[in-house]
C-alpha cells in the first residue's frame, strides 16, 4: 500500500500499471470524489502516460467501477487472508467443539484486530468502501460484505454462538463501525503506537460484546419478555 | 417526520426571513442526500426551494456555510427526535436516564423512515475532523456513558466505541431495507429485526459465555500477551 513502495516496485508490465493506476485512483476518490476524478487526474499522480491509463479503462465511470471493485478486493485479501470469494470458508476458520474453543477465540481476536488496525491504517480505503456501500441499489452484493456475513452464518450455526442470531442485521451492525472509529483515530492519535492502542481498544470492545453484551441479562426480565414475544 | 423534512416546496413558505432560511436547509438536505457535497450548489438548493438566488446567497456566502449549516440542522433534528430538546448547555433533557429500550426504538424507526438524514449524517462524520463535536453524536455518546456507568449494565464498557459501532449500524442497515423491502409491511418486519438484533445483542452478546472461560481471561487481563503482542499491520 504505501506509495514509496510503489514506485520501486512499478515495472512496465500491464498488471503492475494497472495496479498504479488503481492505486492512485483510491486516493483521488477518497480526496475528491467521483466529481472530482478523471482518467487523466489519476494517471498524472500514477506517473503512468495518459494514453497508457486510457488504454486500460476508456472513461472515467469504468475507472471508477474497478477502483470500488478493487477496494473490495483488497478489504477481502488483506482481512480474511484471501479466501476465496463466494466459495465456502476454509473448512478450519471454525471448529466449534470444545476441543477448539481456544483456537475459535484467537482467530477472532485476531480477525477483530487485523480488521481495526487495517481500517485505521487504511483509511481511504475504508471511506471509498463506505461510500459505495452507502451509494449501492444492493448493498448485499459487495464481495466483502457477503464474505463477512458469510463467515458470521458459519458462527451462528455452530454451538459458540448464542441461538436466534440475526445474522444479516449483526453483520451490519459490526462491520460498520471498524470503518468509522478510524475518523476518531485520526482526531485523537498522532503517532503509531497511539493508533495500534486505539484498534485494541475497538477490537477489545468488540469481544468483551460479543461475549457478555452491554445489558445486565439478569435485570432486565422486561426486555427478556420483549425478545420472546413476537 | 418524513412530512416535515419533505414538505413540498413553496406550499407553506412565507416570506420571513427564518422560513426562508428553513426551506433553504431543507432543499439542501434533499440535494445532500441524493448527489453528495460534490454535487451541492447554492443555485441548485435555491431553484429547488423556489428561492430567489440572490436570496439564498444572503442566507448562505458560500457553498461550505450552507453544506456546515444543513449538517449542523441534521445533527440537531436527530438529537431531538431521538433525545427531545437539549436544554441550554447543550446536556441530554433528562440526564440520559431515557430508558435504552426507547432509543433503540426511536433511533432505528427514525433511521429507517429517514435514510436521507442518515446519509448525510454518514458523510459528514467520515470527512470531518473532530467527529466527537458533533451534536448528535455528544448526546448519543452521553446517553451511551450514562448507561455504561449504571448498575444494570455490564461493567468495563468502552462507552466511545460502543457508540461508534451502534450508530454506524443504524444508520446503515436503512439501505439493506431500501433494497430489498417492497412494501410497508416488509419495511415494518425489517425495522423490527433491527430493535430486535440490537436489544439480543445487548442483552446476551454473541458468544455463549460458558464455552469460552479463556476469553473471559483474555478481557479481565488487559495485559494478555494474545493483545498486545498481535502484530498485524505489515
Amino acid at each position: 500500500m504505501a506509495s514509496k513502495e510503489k514506485q520501486a516496485r512499478r515495472k512496465r508490465d500491464p498488471e503492475s500499471t494497472r495496479e498504479a493506476i488503481l492505486e492512485a485512483s483510491v486516493k483521488i476518490l477518497a480526496r475528491d470524489g467521483a466529481e472530482g476524478l478523471s482518467v487523466s487526474s489519476v494517471a498524472k499522480l500514477a506517473g503512468v502516460n495518459r494514453g497508457t491509463a486510457y488504454q486500460h479503462f476508456q472513461v472515467k465511470e469504468d475507472l471508477i467501477r474497478a477502483t470500488l471493485d478493487w477496494v473490495s478486493h483488497q478489504l477481502l485479501e488483506s482481512v480474511f487472508e484471501g479466501g476465496d470469494l463466494g466459495g465456502e470458508p476454509p473448512e478450519d476458520i471454525l471448529r466449534p467443539d470444545l476441543d477448539h474453543m481456544d483456537e475459535v477465540i484467537n482467530r477472532m481476536a485476531e480477525f477483530n484486530l487485523r480488521l481495526a488496525e487495517y481500517a485505521i491504517e487504511n483509511p481511504d480505503i475504508g471511506r471509498i468502501w463506505l461510500y459505495d456501500v452507502l451509494s449501492r441499489e444492493n448493498p448485499r452484493d459487495d464481495v466483502f460484505y457477503k464474505r463477512f456475513a458469510q463467515a458470521l452464518q458459519t458462527l451462528a450455526e455452530s454451538d459458540a454462538s448464542v441461538d436466534d442470531m440475526d445474522v444479516e442485521v449483526q453483520s451490519v451492525l459490526m462491520l460498520t463501525g471498524y470503518f468509522m472509529w478510524p475518523v476518531w483515530v485520526r482526531a485523537h492519535a498522532r503517532s503509531k503506537r497511539a493508533r495500534k492502542e486505539m484498534a485494541k481498544r475497538y477490537a477489545g470492545e468488540v469481544l468483551r460484546m460479543s461475549m457478555h453484551g452491554v445489558l445486565r441479562a439478569d435485570s432486565h426480565a422486561i426486555l427478556n419478555a420483549f425478545l420472546k414475544s413476537k | 417526520m418524513e412530512s416535515k423534512s419533505e414538505r413540498p416546496n413553496g406550499r407553506r413558505r412565507r416570506r420571513n426571513p427564518e422560513a426562508t432560511r428553513e426551506d433553504i436547509l431543507v432543499a439542501a438536505r434533499t440535494v445532500l442526500a441524493s448527489d453528495g457535497p460534490d454535487g451541492l450548489s447554492l443555485s441548485k438548493v435555491a431553484h429547488l426551494a423556489g428561492v430567489n438566488r440572490g436570496t439564498a446567497y444572503q442566507h448562505f456566502e458560500t457553498r461550505e456555510d450552507l453544506i456546515k449549516a444543513t449538517v449542523d440542522s441534521v445533527s440537531r433534528h436527530l438529537s431531538t427526535t431521538v433525545f427531545g430538546p437539549p436544554d441550554e448547555e447543550g446536556k441530554l433533557p433528562d440526564g440520559g436516564k431515557r430508558p435504552v429500550y426507547n432509543v433503540i426504538t426511536q433511533l432505528v424507526d427514525f433511521a429507517v423512515e429517514n435514510p436521507e438524514l442518515g446519509r448525510i449524517w454518514l458523510f459528514e462524520i467520515l470527512s470531518s475532523d473532530n467527529p466527537e463535536e458533533d451534536v448528535f453524536f455528544k448526546q448519543f455518546l452521553q446517553a451511551t456513558q450514562f448507561m455504561a456507568d449504571n448498575d444494570y449494565s455490564e461493567d468495563d464498557i468502552d462507552a466511545e466505541v460502543l457508540s461508534v459501532i451502534f450508530l454506524a449500524g443504524y444508520f446503515l442497515w436503512p439501505l439493506w431495507v431500501r433494497s430489498s423491502a417492497r412494501t410497508v409491511k416488509e419495511r415494518r418486519e425489517m425495522t423490527l429485526r433491527m430493535r430486535r438484533e440490537v436489544l439480543r445483542l445487548s442483552l446476551h452478546g454473541t458468544l455463549r459465555e460458558e464455552y469460552f472461560p479463556q476469553l473471559e481471561a483474555l478481557l479481565q487481563d488487559k495485559s494478555d500477551r494474545r493483545l498486545q503482542n498481535m502484530e498485524t499491520v505489515p
